[in-house]
């Protein structure tokens, strides 16, 4: 086996360019008012304050902005997950008529342009007097990422040897409990990736966010975010604060669910 | 996860699980029964900033005197609050008050998302007419007024002090000695002037600074037609002015990629001597710890001694929507908006008043005060409030790549010129 | 092949009533979602319009208008540029860190984590973030440059630069999405098969090529699709980052169709345009699909 230094080398790289220009953001993040922009730049703030930090969490409302992207992207990635495994599951599995058209088509859904809905979007959601709630963020969310999870899934399911299958309902399970019981936990780091996809999809979103609502205490976190672009310049240090804040429980699903990025699972299964 | 023995059932109780949360929780925000009038504004009364507080106190101020009205403000971007009250009011709704930035009122009339407010607003101006900066026929469309500005701003000179003396250069009092300065006190590390040609928020950077030279130049951006009109003479005369800056290093090859947030960025940071920009912004850029303090405002230099350029004005204003359902209680809203009871709190905030009662404040014996009457007086015998047609967007896009034109490819002035006023003619009334 | 078990007519007809059964909530949601919208958007393409009020009909005039208009084939050039370009350094750049995260070393989660930090802060940050970074001014990432001796370079004014500028954020906040894709496939790559390779020989080259490769194929369709698409329709990271510029060398076509309808208020162009970048993301899926599955027949 040769030796690992080559690999912890080139995962720093990697990890410095992903973190280093977000270095900058917290490093803004830190500094007071009136150093924030500076020529030359400088990295390490002199002194670092929390005085942004502390404006975001206490004096504006995005705290309840938080709470709300987490309800609606908690929410979502349920319901997304529910609709899209089974349907990833016929596609892998079940032969039918129309299979390919209605794959396709259902893909063709993420294919229109969001700035293109966006209007007939908000007068529908008008006049089935669903505008500025959270059932419709979340049901128009979960539409556009069902069909690149339900084709992510089939990817996935695919792997999984059709033999389990064939054991399970031999043993007596119907079509259903063996989808639930055999196949889905084996597709497990699938369903987190596409769990974790829709999440960031949800808490980043803007475009459906702003259309569908309007009153603050519906607002989403990007769409919080946005009002730091002020007409009176931006304020870059809340900003960054709030942009910093806004990773945490992203980072935190990640870590939660990163675990189940873990290999031998079917093999475990082969052998049982 | 799935493993349970009831595989299926307990898919299905997570699912109604979560319609159950979203029924409970989630119905669309409704407010309570009294008279409730829906304010659209992009300011926020629970920010911590100066002009939020003074927006706060207003609202507050207004439903303690009259408890039979409930204002529910919704704080809406500036960049979209347009586009989202179109689209309310084309869908039949829209809030009862909104707030309209003065640059976008033709926009609205057109669309008609508000409401003329004549039967109010004549009234009112008559008691008023002495006290009030301006004029509502800066409103009026046909015959009928729409908006009132309840704060204004101009666009003035923006300069380094410590720049210009440590350069030993005077106060420019034209725009050729204003390209000489900033000739002399640009380097390398400082732009000397900046005007702003970015692409991004729609050239406004640029049509800010070239819109007011134009008129000073005598031209126009349309004539009386609609038609381009800024390709004429007076438009030759002041793109050239800025091709020659760029020429000669009074302003560097950055500027063509800056918008008016870059520039207020450029200004903090010490890399940037002069510009042009809004009053509103230079309380901002005074937070600079390094440049605050010599940051300074004057009014815009004409090509001739003595004739300074006409201050571009702009305000927000505020409007009645089409669809309001309570307008008198929108009026009366309005009109305590307008009162010097709250013109004074926000002119603290770093805004223009309009009611000339205020500047009695001792406030305006301050430093900030005195600049702002210094404001007032520019807006007073130079201003002019900028008129813009509905296209105004695709108009300002055109100009700034026309600019860009000039200043990266060397294009020359008349020929850049003569194809943005080609395409916006061909475009017009699409 | 299916070899499901049951081929009498009765459990064929269950058979096939389970599987509609199993697509019905995907069908349903996106249906009652998108359907209406599209249609809706093809309706008002058909009209000639004034805010949101329909003028007169005109059937396909602003789809001729779009065909004689050369920015129509210039933003087009610029979409694809940008589409093409970044995914021609996305997906092995993904696939690359994909495979170094997938190897057992200490503080895997550690890493993981922060290398897909990018993707988790949204586009307007990324855009103001990098326009900032950039910025020939003030920004620390040009300063940067300046130190080293590269001189003053204005990235976002000169348009050789801007657009590959632009595909550079782009990548730097997409390819996480990539990696977690084609981590969480890698993943399901049996134990037995990275066994036996190494049992028999063959070299790290050919395991991949020939094993890993293309058990994670699949998920590379699904992966180029997403981002396909994901590209084409962005808008938010090329608004705030350039607007289309300078001079319109970084208008792609969905920042047209942002501004024609957003902007402009022209609503019936901007809805042909809007189908116009749907025709295209349908004509760019069907070929990835046609093509991989050529492939895999081979």
């Amino acid at each position: 086996m040769t030796t690992k230094a080559p690999i912890y080398l080139l995962l720093l790289c990697v990890v410095a360019l992903a973190v280093v220009p977000l270095l900058w953001g917290l490093s803004t993040a830190l500094k007071p008012k009136g150093e924030v922009v500076t020529y030359p730049p400088r990295w390490i703030p002199r002194p670092p304050t929390l005085r942004n930090f502390s404006v975001v969490l206490r004096e504006t409302s995005m705290p309840r902005y938080f709470v709300n992207s987490l309800l609606i992207g908690l929410c979502s990635v349920v319901l997304t997950l529910g609709v899209g495994a089974h349907a990833g599951y016929a596609l892998a599995r079940f032969r039918f008529p129309g299979k390919h058209a209605l794959a396709f088509g259902i893909l063709a859904t993420a294919m229109i342009p969001g700035i293109s809905i966006l209007v007939p979007l908000y007068a529908l959601a008008s006049k089935v007097k669903l505008y500025d709630g959270y059932s419709i963020l979340v049901i128009v969310c979960t539409a556009w990422q069902v069909p690149t999870v339900m084709w992510m899934l089939k990817g996935f399911l695919e792997t999984v040897p059709r033999e389990l299958d064939e054991s399970a309902l031999i043993d007596g399970c119907t079509r259903w409990s063996a989808f639930y019981r055999v196949i889905l936990p084996l597709a497990r780091p699938g369903l987190a990736a596409a769990a974790l996809l829709t999440f960031v999809f949800v808490w980043n979103d803007f475009l459906i966010a702003f259309t569908l609502t309007v009153s603050n205490s519906r607002r989403v976190v990007a769409v919080g975010l946005y009002q730091y672009i002020s007409q009176y310049g931006i304020e870059w240090g809340e900003l960054m604060a709030a942009v910093t804040l806004a990773l945490l429980p992203v980072l935190g699903m990640f870590l939660a669910l990163q675990r189940h990025f873990i290999s031998g699972l079917t093999a475990g299964a082969m052998k049982g | 996860m799935w493993r349970d023995d009831d595989g299926k059932g307990r898919v299905l109780r997570v699912v109604l699980l979560v319609v159950a949360v979203l029924l409970a929780v989630g119905g669309p925000a409704h407010a309570a029964a009294k008279t409730t009038i829906t304010f659209w504004t992009f300011l926020n009364p629970e920010a911590a900033d100066p002009r939020s507080k003074a927006l706060k106190v207003g609202i507050e101020g207004f439903m303690a005197e009259n408890p039979d009205i409930e204002i529910k403000t919704e704080t809406i971007h500036w960049g979209k609050i347009d586009g989202l009250a179109i689209q309310a009011a084309a869908a039949g709704g829209g809030p009862d008050v909104l707030n309209v930035y003065s640059v976008q009122l033709t926009k609205h009339v057109n669309a008609k998302t508000v409401a003329p407010l004549n039967v109010y607003s004549e009234k009112w101006y008559a008691q008023n007419k002495n006290d009030y900066l301006i004029p509502p026929k800066e409103t009026t469309y046909d015959g009928k007024v729409y908006a009132l500005l309840w704060e204004t701003r101009v666009w003035v000179l923006w300069y380094r002090q410590d720049l210009l003396e440590k350069a030993g250069v005077k106060m420019p009092q034209t725009l050729d000695e204003l390209a000489k300065a900033a000739q002399k006190i640009g380097s390398d590390r400082l732009q000397g002037f900046v005007v702003g040609l970015s692409d991004t928020q729609l050239g406004a950077a640029f049509v800010e600074t070239f819109e007011p030279l134009l008129w000073g130049a005598g031209g126009s951006l349309l004539d009386a037609k609609g038609k381009a009109a800024f390709n004429g003479p007076a438009g030759e005369r002041v793109m050239q002015w800025i091709a020659d800056l760029a020429r000669t290093g009074g302003m560097g090859k950055a500027a063509a990629g800056m918008n008016a947030d870059d520039i207020l960025s450029g200004v903090k940071a010490g890399t940037i001597g002069m510009t042009f920009q809004g009053s509103m912004r230079v309380s901002a850029a005074r937070e600079s710890k390094d440049f605050g303090s010599t940051i300074r405002t004057a009014s815009v230099p004409g090509f001739q001694a003595g004739k300074p350029t006409p201050g571009l004005a702009a305000g927000q204003t505020l409007t009645i929507g089409a669809n309001s359902k309570h307008k008198d209680a929108a009026w009366r809203f309005i009109e305590y908006f307008l009162s010097p009871k709250v013109q004074l709190p926000f002119s603290k905030a770093g805004i223009v008043p309009v009611r000339k009662s205020v500047y009695a404040d001792p406030f305006f014996q301050s430093p900030e005060g005195r600049e702002v009457i210094q404001w007032r007086d520019y807006i007073d015998k130079h201003g002019r409030v900028g008129r813009y047609p509905e296209d105004f967007a695709k108009l300002s896009e055109l100009l700034a790549r026309a600019a860009q034109d000039v200043v990266l490819r060397n294009v020359p002035v008349k020929t850049a010129l003569d194809e943005a006023a080609a395409k916006y003619n061909a475009q017009a009334g699409q | 092949m299916d070899r499901s078990i049951g081929s009498t007519p009765r459990a064929f007809l269950g058979r096939h009533a389970q599987a509609y059964l199993f697509m019905l909530p995907a069908i349903l949601v996106a249906g009652a979602v998108s359907l209406y919208p599209i249609a809706y958007a093809f309706f008002l393409s058909l009209f000639r319009t004034r805010y949101l009020e329909r003028l007169a009909f005109i059937g396909l005039g602003n789809y001729r208008q779009l065909f004689a208009d050369p920015a129509f084939r210039q933003n087009l050039m610029h979409s694809l540029t940008y589409v093409f370009g970044s995914l021609i350094v996305v997906l092995p750049f993904s696939l690359g860190v994909a495979i170094l995260l997938n190897q057992p070393v200490k503080y895997r989660a550690v890493f993981r984590a922060l290398i897909i930090l990018p993707w988790v802060v949204s586009q307007t940050i990324i855009a103001l973030l990098w326009g900032w970074l950039l910025n020939p001014d003030f920004g620390p990432g040009m300063y940067a440059l300046e130190r080293l001796g590269a001189g003053k370079v204005s990235v976002f004014t000169d348009t050789r630069f801007a657009l590959p500028t632009l595909i550079g954020v782009n990548v730097w906040g997409s390819y996480p999405m990539a990696v977690i894709l084609l981590l969480a496939a890698l993943q399901t790559i049996p134990k037995e098969l990275k066994e036996a390779a190494r049992v028999d020989g063959t070299s790290r080259w050919q395991h991949f090529a020939h094993i890993t490769l293309p058990l994670v194929q699949p998920t590379l369709l699904v992966a180029t699709i997403m981002l396909t698409l994901l590209y084409f329709n962005m808008v938010t990271l090329v608004l705030i980052l350039t607007g289309g510029g300078p001079l319109g060398a970084t208008e792609v076509l969905s920042l047209r169709a942002l501004k024609e309808g957003f902007d402009f208020w022209h609503v019936g162009y901007a809805a042909t345009l809007g189908i116009a970048i749907f025709f295209f993301n349908v004509v760019f899926s069907l070929l990835y699909i046609r093509l991989l599955r050529q492939e895999a027949l081979q």
